[in-house]
């Protein structure tokens, strides 16, 4: 016999003890099926997007994507916000251009030794805010973002100045592979998902649990002898290391990278990006660069305008789609279900999954 | 002062705040295996004396010891893990999480898992069934799969329980447990914290006097911060001190 389906939540307490569980964990994956569904979409659409869109602009969602994705991880699922996550993609993007200009590397060696800079830096930065909460975990994220911006201001011989690292090599995958054209895109693709689900993982662990456990309430957490700290260090250092994979990919696929990659206001972006996307959501931070790079890059001829567009947006994600485009989307899905079953079913008892989608 | 039947004891304790007084030398011993109450006005330092004890706030003066242990300059976590378990005056639950999940990480503790973030969520499972029956112990159990923020407030302070007991606890401190609960579902809790104590020693801060007649083996009464009268119901009810610390609470005056 096959678990008990999810359309009966009225039995779960009835039923003997393995078949409750077998309905447990029917609605547990019912939930991951969805987001999983939507993040199988996305993978398809951007596949073949390259037949029909500049591909080097979507390889740019892309870096940003997971840029997002490490935003979302931290703040989405840790409930921690940082402002200073710039720092850690503009590091590895420095290192990794750096790395592959100037010492040669091949450019899976050169992207590994950014990300694990900024996983040090990520480390470092982490032990001290982690110390403090809410503004002041803000605060202290900005003060030292402003730090390392102030050091590649200072240090040209390094990051070049004002010019920037330019024309860096993209080179050979594994010193064989050339990258560029489909190699390069698909590079980019197999990258993303490993972000993506990376983070799932990581938030449906063990460890996962105790976050969002921290994260809902923390002394409560801390009465049943979970030290916060170690955990919120955990996962703003994995976090870190996350947004240089979209900085150090970033430096490979557009070939430069200049101050502005360590500026503030890059650190804004992805956190923009989750929340038009849908914060805590597995696809959203993909949907959330799609819709913010898009705007940038198609708007652009209105200058100013588009900095104002931005803001806009991000009023109304926070005032009234608190949970993105992701969450709009569950919505318009559950009443399309909710219409479905009252058509077709005498019935209309099916269970109606207004939770939002958690990965 | 650290006797042998004494789980966890305190001398001297003293937290200021400012130039006030919250919790005024107090020097207190609760006996294994006891349900303990602590009862007092508004404002007493009831709470102030839990958070004293479990190590939210530090002591300004004295010394605590728990189960062998001197937990004096522990962290609230470390002591925690030697079996002390607090639950709020305010419910505190993890209202993103389900019933069940809510339970399960307080289990996944002692699991030793806890900070494999590589690892797959599905490993979890192996709780569900003594999540369920801790849950089932407290009459929760059909409503695992919710997310714990949509229960009433009384089922909120029912999940709360369930929780500490997934951690086995061997002191389980409860602040207020049966506040703002109707009639009926005192009982269930009344009738769970005896069973609870089969297993384990209780101390609790309750206002409900009726309730912590029936329950209490010995009961502590504080009042302004200081410790004004302590053993069994009987002995603490015919106490002139307490009688009229209560009765002065009640004209809106404590400072009799
Ligand atoms: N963090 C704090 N800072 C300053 N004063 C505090 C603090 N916490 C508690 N107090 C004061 O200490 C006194 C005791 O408070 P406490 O909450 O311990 O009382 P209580 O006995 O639990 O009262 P209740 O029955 O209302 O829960 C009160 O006067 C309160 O204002
Ligand atoms: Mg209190």
């Amino acid at each position: 016999m096959s678990h008990v389906s999810t359309a009966q939540p009225d039995t779960i307490g009835m039923t003997a003890e393995g078949e409750r569980e077998g309905a447990i964990v029917a609605v547990a994956s019912n939930t991951n099926r969805r987001a999983l569904m939507l993040l199988v979409v996305l993978a398809v659409a951007f596949a073949f997007a390259p037949l029909v869109i500049y591909p080097v602009f979507l390889m740019k969602i892309m870096c940003f994507a997971i840029f997002a994705s490490s935003v979302n991880l931290l703040l989405g699922h840790g409930g921690l916000l940082s402002f200073g996550h710039t720092a850690f993609f503009g590091l590895a993007a420095y290192s990794t251009g750096y790395l592959a200009k100037n010492a040669g590397l091949t450019p899976e060696l050169a992207l590994i030794a950014g990300v694990v800079a900024s996983l040090m830096l990520g480390a470092v930065f982490g032990a001290i805010a982690v110390r403090r909460s809410g503004i002041y975990f803000a605060m202290i994220t900005l003060a030292l973002a402003q730090f390392v911006y102030f050091m590649a201001v200072q240090n040209p011989q390094v990051t070049g100045g004002e010019d920037g690292l330019q024309s860096i090599p993209r080179g050979a995958l594994f010193g064989v592979i050339p990258l560029n054209g489909t190699a390069l895109y698909v590079f980019c693709l197999v990258l993303t998902l490993f972000a993506v689900a990376l983070v799932h993982r990581i938030v449906t662990s063990p460890f996962g649990h105790v976050l969002r456990a921290i994260r809902d309430n923390r002394d409560r957490a801390l009465t049943l002898g979970y030290k916060p700290e170690r955990y919120q260090w955990i996962v703003y250092t994995l976090s870190a290391g996350l947004a240089g994979l979209g900085g150090g990919l970033k430096a490979l696929v557009l070939q430069v990278v200049t101050l502005t990659d360590v500026h503030l206001t890059n650190s804004a972006e992805p956190i923009l990006m989750t929340l038009v996307g849908g914060i805590g959501s597995l696809s959203g931070p993909v949907i959330g660069a799609s819709v913010i790079v898009a705007i940038q890059y198609y708007l652009s001829p209105f200058g100013a305008w588009v900095t104002v567009l931005q803001g806009l947006i991000f009023i109304a994600c926070v005032l009234a789609f608190k949970s993105g485009v992701v969450g709009l989307l569950t919505a318009i899905e559950t009443r399309i279900r909710q219409f479905r079953t009252r058509q077709g079913d005498k019935n209309p008892r099916g269970r109606t999954t207004d939770e939002q989608e958690r990965s | 002062m650290d006797r042998p039947d004494h789980i966890l004891s305190c001398e001297n304790l003293v937290r200021r705040f400012g130039g006030f007084t919250a919790v005024d030398d107090v020097t207190l011993g609760v006996r294994k295996g006891t349900i303990h109450a602590v009862i007092g006005p508004n404002g007493a330092g009831k709470t102030t004396f839990f958070n004293l004890l479990t190590r939210f706030l530090p002591a300004s003066e004295g010394r605590i010891r728990f189960d062998g242990h001197d937990i004096t300059h522990l962290a609230a976590d470390r002591v925690a893990g030697l079996g002390m378990v607090r639950s709020f005056q305010i419910s505190a639950i993890f209202p993103t999480l389900t019933l069940l999940e809510n339970v399960r990480v307080a289990l996944q503790r002692q699991d030793g898992q806890s900070w494999d973030f590589w690892r797959s969520g599905k490993r979890l499972r192996r709780l569900n069934a003594r999540a369920l029956e801790l849950l089932d112990r407290v009459g929760l159990a059909d409503r695992a799969q919710d997310t714990a923020g949509q229960l009433p407030y009384g089922r909120k302070r029912s999940l709360e329980i369930a929780t500490a007991l997934a951690l086995d606890p061997k002191l389980l401190l409860l602040d207020e447990p049966m506040a703002g609960m109707a009639a009926e579902e005192i009982q269930r809790i009344e009738d769970l914290i005896r069973e609870i104590a089969q297993g384990c020693t209780i101390l609790m801060v309750e206002h409900n006097l009726s309730v912590v007649a029936s329950l209490a083996d010995e009961i502590t009464v504080l009042a302004q911060g200081s410790l004004l009268a302590q053993g069994s119901y009987a002995e603490v009810s015919s106490n002139p001190e307490v009688i009229r610390a209560y009765i002065g609470n009640e004209q809106g005056n404590a400072h009799v």
